[in-house]
């Protein structure tokens, strides 16, 4: 579990890197969004290369810590928890409804690899998170 | 009529010891040989450098360089092209990286680029990441040798 949060971290710490010194509240509520959708994809990636990490990697998967199915559960609820950082901050105008629809994406990306469908989800997430990139930075 | 097929499983027999003895002897002798490398491992090859592309994670290059535009627009200072290109680089860099520690458990998934080219990675991330270092020193960015810091630590 350490190194998936790791690399959560890591990969979603950028978003700061320009706001050093001078941190805003939404800034920390886009973080902690890409933090956890990060760590909810980061965890799916796991459970797909449990066979290939056995006696390689230390993951939750590998080690038969928790099955398929829970880490799954764990995934969409942070990917929900994600989506729901990000409608916090939902602007006024064209850019809050393309967000809107971006954070819909999410939401529904969090539904599929809820009901178990691990790739396809992991799929419309991607789709998802790039379209909320893409708003943002709009 | 037993004689004959006695004889003839002998030479069945004798047959195999030859065949497995040769394969043996072919095997050895590679191992003696260094080959060329394959077309597809050949630098300059248009299928190397794709795979070379394909270890930088141009996808995930592109994700890291729209979250520090997003900061970028989040805060007061003004868009600084060097800092998302380097984090961009950083990412890449890390990836191939990544790829050359799991080279052999990558085998196992079907991924043979890093595997195959060892030594052709390990020289071109030294070099890479020496640039880098460099061009992070030259650009004299405070957040990206905070960021690179914790990379080279990690």
């Amino acid at each position: 579990m350490l190194p998936a949060i790791l690399v959560a971290f890591i990969a979603s710490f950028p978003i700061l890197l320009p706001m050093m010194g001078n941190i805003s509240k939404v800034g920390i509520l886009i973080f902690s969004s890409a933090f956890c959708s990060i760590l909810g994809r980061e965890l799916l990636n796991d459970t797909e290369d449990k066979d290939v990490d056995r006696g390689y990697k230390k993951t939750l998967s590998s080690l038969g810590i928790l099955s398929d199915r829970t880490i799954h559960k764990i995934s969409a609820l942070l990917i929900f928890i994600s989506a729901i950082a990000l409608s916090v901050i939902i602007p006024t105008g064209i850019t809050g409804i393309f967000l809107i629809l971006s954070v819909m994406v999410l939401i529904l990306s969090a539904l599929i690899i809820y009901k178990d469908e691990g790739t396809r989800g992991k799929m419309v997430f991607d789709i998802g998170i790039f379209l909320v990139l893409i708003t943002l930075a709009l | 009529m037993k004689e004959t097929s006695l004889n003839c499983c002998c030479q069945t027999d004798i047959f195999h010891t030859f065949l497995v003895n040769g394969a043996y002897g072919v095997i050895v002798a590679l191992e003696f040989v260094e080959l060329p490398d394959p077309e597809h491992n050949r630098i300059g090859t248009p299928m190397f450098l794709q795979n070379l592309f394909k270890s930088f994670r141009p996808k995930m290059m592109l994700m890291a360089g729209l979250l520090v535009y997003v900061g970028v627009n989040l805060s007061i200072n003004n868009v600084d092209w060097a800092l998302i290109l380097l984090v961009m680089m950083l990412c890449g860099i890390t990836m191939v990286q990544n790829d050359y520690f799991d080279r052999n458990n990558d085998k196992k998934k079907g991924k043979f680029f890093a595997s195959e080219n060892q030594k052709k990675l390990l020289i071109f991330l030294t070099i890479f990441w020496t640039l880098l270092v460099i061009m992070v020193l030259l650009t004299q960015q405070h957040q990206i040798m905070f960021l690179a810091g914790i990379l080279i630590c990690f």
